[in-house]
């Protein structure tokens, strides 16, 4: 019994995934059947898709949708036998009933009660189409929405048939004019003609009824010759049967594939990334190894395993994100129909078109694109698209245009809107942010004209003067903004009055493995994703200027907000570690904004994988996740969105953090050293030297007390946690300010390595336990020697 | 009792001399089997002093402290995070987290990883002893003499024949999170309190 519930759940499964993909196609192809309602293939292709549907609900039970899916199969019927002819409202009915159809197996897939849909209007309306009575009008386009009752339809061919008299009686000329009719004789000759044409009508039909099939018999025969004639051919020229079908449709052919579940796929995925971080590992490992065995031939295959290495796994890195990947079509396709719903709303013609749907992304990013997108058409034809009457008036042709692109860009995939409406006026949409109190006016008249575009981003923004259905909340672009920044994505507008608008995102590829620059603030390091980097410079003291008291840099005609990273992590303080000669700069931008991090150091390029800080560590301010290196450690990759938002309310300046800006009294002595002993001797002998000294326990304290005070002398116990003394003298010597700052090793337990003491530049090393006059001799000697290096 | 659904405690485990003393002193009187079941397997650690104690089955390992990367924004006990084996774990230094004087890591020192439910944290602690048997009859309620701070985290205290040792509440200590704007923390508390 529960097998059966089981097999029965996974055959509704079965039915709603595809119900689904055809439902999705029929939009689709709904919407291309009004242009081209004599597609003989395509109305077949509609027709099919709703039999399939209405036969799997009728064998799982549901009613409602059984119905709903019969009569929109009978509508659909007639028309691909051309007994009827598609118009707008039968158009409109069968999209109605599409959608219903949708919330129907929306339902379902909740676990909701499908049969509780309201779908007798739907079915009412369907079936006027199918009684025998039902007149198609071609002129009915122009009429209201609704079905016209039979009186109506009368009423309107009278009136038709008024207007061909008039028409008829102006061709005519004088001669008729010259008779005037009583207006009995008007009514009499118009019931005449009415009947005539009546009679006329239905002539006509029954003619049209049998050119069509005729036509089509025709068509069939001379299709079935063709057949039979490939056949022939075939043989020899296999290549020809295939084209002119290739040519009559764009549509590829059917490809072959498996349903995967997404889980599985996200497992391979994962376990890719594991593969990358043991391959950065391994290729860490070989330069270590060569470095320090150059030459050797064990070494030298060990590069070569590693390179191979290398190239394996970014073709598997690859091949496992293709798995992922789908074609962007899958969204745009929705468009058509979300363009020809809202311009028929707001009254506007609105001509889509769509490019590079064949463009692949990663199936996360598609599900995340599309709302943003929705929005900006939205938008787009709203606020964009003028009315057709006034796009005449400017000389536009009076159907607007939207255009859909979407191609790659490195490892971004950039998705463009571009609309040829009026296009965005810098200082309205600054007036309308004054207004509305969401800027101050310096700030409205500081703000350039990419800035002023941004605007739209806020959120209570809207330029419309009434909140319609489709606008005017001032919330939508906030939901583009909100949902381009989670995927780490860029927003640029280009607008010009008049010409129109164009919105361009610019979207990572993949949201697992990501391309990052490594930069160190103090003594961290942080990746910051190579999608949100503008780009980097080096700066100096000089290069910066101040705007109401916040650092900014003018690079080109852009002004920049400088940040010092430290800050907007909250790690900054006190910590001198910039080097006023040579400051780096990182420019980021997320969504609209743009601003310059400083830090300490840039380190390099890298392809990370994404890991999760775990349910411990969550929704931590400024940090996205943490990646493994090669080395085996712990880097924090950025949140650059929560960083932008962050510099915004510091009001540390760049100063701050300036080596040269420490001030001291005395000369000041650092000692890291584990061991108490040690570290007690060593300062006694300091302070009576006249050193303020300074004292770590581990390295990690030793390194945040150098960035806090500059030292002119450090002494290293070698044996200091957590990491030995000689990383700690490698990573002081890597800070701008301890580059030729006088070392002192100290071991405790006489063991020491030479090799590693030149590398860190050592100047001498005591061992515990320390002599006073140790001490001073090792003072001396180090600084003079420093002297004379100076 | 039935023989056959006894799981017979098996004395090599027994690492500890008080437990094996009580043991043979068990064994010399009354000749009764001891039961598994009605012992509690805890991982005894040192922490200013005081003995304390860790279900084993919520520790996974227990490792000497490693270089660990500071995670900014998050609260001051939290040390920062370790690679263990290509897992991100959080690091807490349990003497901050109570409210001791921290204690520079020495050789001593030992990170404690625990898994429990979906939480994977380290925890560190000054010393660790040894695992100790304790007769679920012989654990009591927190007595009053825990400071505050602590007995919240406190689920009662282990008496053995020579020692006491402070059992803790891995779940309460888990769900408070480490990190500074606990948006999703509460939730979290939501999910584990129904």
């Amino acid at each position: 019994m529960a097998e059966n519930m089981d097999d029965m759940q996974e055959i509704v499964q079965d039915f709603l995934v595809e119900a689904d993909e055809l439902l999705e196609e029929l939009d689709e192809d709904l919407v291309r059947l009004e242009n081209e309602s004599e597609d003989e293939e395509l109305l077949n292709k509609i027709f099919r898709a709703f039999h399939t549907i209405k036969g799997s609900a009728s064998f799982l039970g549901f009613e409602k949708l059984t119905e709903l899916t019969h009569k929109l199969e009978d509508v659909l019927n007639k028309l691909r036998k051309f007994e009827l002819k598609l118009n707008s409202d039968m158009m409109d009915a069968i999209l109605g009933g599409v959608d219903k159809a949708k919330e129907i197996i929306g339902l379902i897939k909740d676990g909701g009660d499908p049969e509780s849909v309201d779908i007798e209007e739907n079915v009412k309306q369907l079936v006027s189409f199918l009684d025998e009575n039902y007149k198609p009008e071609e002129k009915s386009e122009d009429k209201a929405e609704g079905v016209m009752t039979e009186e109506e339809l009368v009423e309107l061919q009278e009136q038709e048939v008024m207007e061909e008299e008039a028409e008829s009686e102006a061709e005519a000329g004088e001669s008729e004019e010259e008779k005037p009719k009583s207006k009995d004789e008007i009514e009499e000759e118009i019931e005449r003609l009415l009947k005539q044409r009546m009679e006329e009508d239905k002539e006509k039909r029954l003619k049209r009824k049998e050119k069509i099939l005729s036509e089509m018999q025709k068509k069939q025969a001379t299709e079935s010759s063709e057949k039979k004639d490939d056949e022939t051919k075939a043989k020899n020229v296999p290549e020809k049967k295939k084209k002119p079908v290739m040519a009559k449709k764009s549509k590829p052919i059917v490809e072959q594939t498996i349903r995967v579940d997404v889980q599985r796929l996200d497992d391979l995925m994962n376990l890719v990334g594991e593969l990358v971080l043991g391959k950065n590992r391994l290729v860490s490992v070989a330069q270590k190894a060569d470095e320090k065995f150059s030459g050797d031939e064990v070494v030298e295959e060990l590069g070569e395993v590693a390179n191979q290495i290398t190239l394996v796994t970014t073709d598997l890195q690859m091949g496992v994100m293709k798995t992922r990947m789908v074609q962007i079509g899958k969204v745009f396709n929705k468009f058509p129909r979300v363009v020809r719903d809202i311009s028929r709303e707001l009254n506007k013609e609105v001509e889509l078109i769509i490019e590079g749907a064949e463009t692949e992304l990663d199936k996360s990013v598609v599900e995340e694109i599309n709302d943003p997108l929705v929005h900006i058409v939205r938008n787009a034809i709203d606020h964009g698209i003028e009315a057709p009457e006034d796009r005449v008036k400017l000389g536009k042709p009076s159907k607007g245009k939207i255009v859909l692109s979407a191609y790659h860009e490195g490892n971004y995939i950039v998705i463009e809107a571009a609309d040829d409406g009026k296009g965005m006026d810098p200082e309205k949409l600054k007036e309308k942010a004054l207004e509305k109190g969401l800027i101050t006016e310096t700030e409205a008249r500081q703000m350039s004209k990419e800035e002023a575009f941004a605007l739209i981003f806020k959120p209570g923004f809207s330029t419309a003067e009434k909140v319609t259905n489709i606008s005017g909340r001032g919330v939508g672009m906030d939901v583009v903004k909100t949902n381009v920044e989670k995927l780490n994505g860029i927003i640029e507008i280009k607008s010009e009055i008049g010409k129109g608008t164009k919105v361009i995102l610019k979207i990572p590829l993949t949201l697992a493995i990501i391309q990052a620059l490594l930069v160190k603030v103090t003594k961290e390091y942080f990746a910051i994703p190579l999608v949100s980097v503008v780009e980097t410079v080096r700066i100096t003291k000089d290069d910066i200027d101040k705007v109401e008291n916040k650092d900014v840099l003018r690079l080109r005609e852009n002004i920049i907000p400088l940040v010092y990273l430290g800050d907007t992590l909250g790690v900054g303080k006190n910590r001198k570690t910039l080097d006023e000669k040579e400051i780096y700069v990182v420019v980021v931008a997320i969504a609209e904004k743009k601003i310059g991090l400083i830090v300490d150091e840039l380190i390099g390029r890298e392809e990370i994988v994404i890991k999760s800080l775990g349910n411990y560590l969550t929704n931590i301010k400024g940090i996205s996740g943490a990646t493994i290196m090669g080395d085996g450690s712990v880097t924090l990759i950025l949140d650059v969105a929560n960083v932008i938002n962050e510099a915004s309310i510091i009001s540390a300046n760049i100063e701050d953090h300036l080596i040269g800006g420490y001030k001291k009294e005395q000369p000041v002595a650092l000692v890291a050293s584990r061991e108490l002993k040690a570290k007690n001797d060593l300062v006694s002998a300091l302070e009576e030297k006249g050193y303020k000294v300074v004292y770590a326990h581990t390295d990690k304290e030793a390194l945040d007390l150098a960035s806090e005070h500059i030292a002119d002398i450090v002494f290293i116990d070698l044996s200091i946690y957590i990491n030995d003394g000689y990383n700690l003298a490698k990573s002081l010597r890597s800070m701008p300010a301890y580059k030729v700052t006088p070392f002192v090793a100290v071991s405790t337990d006489g063991t020491y390595d030479n090799e590693k003491l030149k590398e860190s530049r050592f100047g001498k090393l005591l061992f515990a336990p320390l002599e006073k006059d140790e001490v001073y001799a090792a003072i001396e000697e180090v600084m003079s020697r420093n002297i004379l290096v100076a | 009792m039935n023989g056959k659904d006894v799981d017979l405690f098996d004395k090599s485990l027994a690492l500890n001399a008080d437990m094996e003393e009580e043991l043979a002193r068990k064994n010399r009187k009354t000749d009764t089997i001891i039961m598994k079941d009605e012992y509690d397997q805890v991982v005894g650690f040192v922490l200013n002093n005081e003995l304390y104690g860790i279900d084993i089955l919520d520790v996974e390992e227990i490792i000497k402290p490693v270089d660990y990367t500071y995670v900014p924004n998050t609260k001051p006990f939290v040390m920062g995070v370790i690679n263990l084996r290509g897992k991100v774990i959080p690091v807490v230094d349990l003497r901050v987290r109570f409210g001791f004087v921290p204690n520079p890591i020495n050789a001593d020192s030992r990170v404690i990883i625990v898994a429990h439910n979906e939480y994977n944290v380290g925890f560190l602690v000054d010393k660790i002893e040894k695992v100790y048997y304790i007769e679920k009859k012989s654990i009591e309620p927190t007595p009053p003499n825990i400071p505050q701070n602590i007995e919240k985290y406190v689920k009662g205290v282990g008496k053995m024949p020579k020692k006491i040792i402070t059992l803790l509440n891995i779940e309460e200590m888990l769900k408070e999170g480490g990190s500074l704007t606990p948006k999703t923390g509460s939730a979290m508390e939501v999910v584990n309190n129904g």
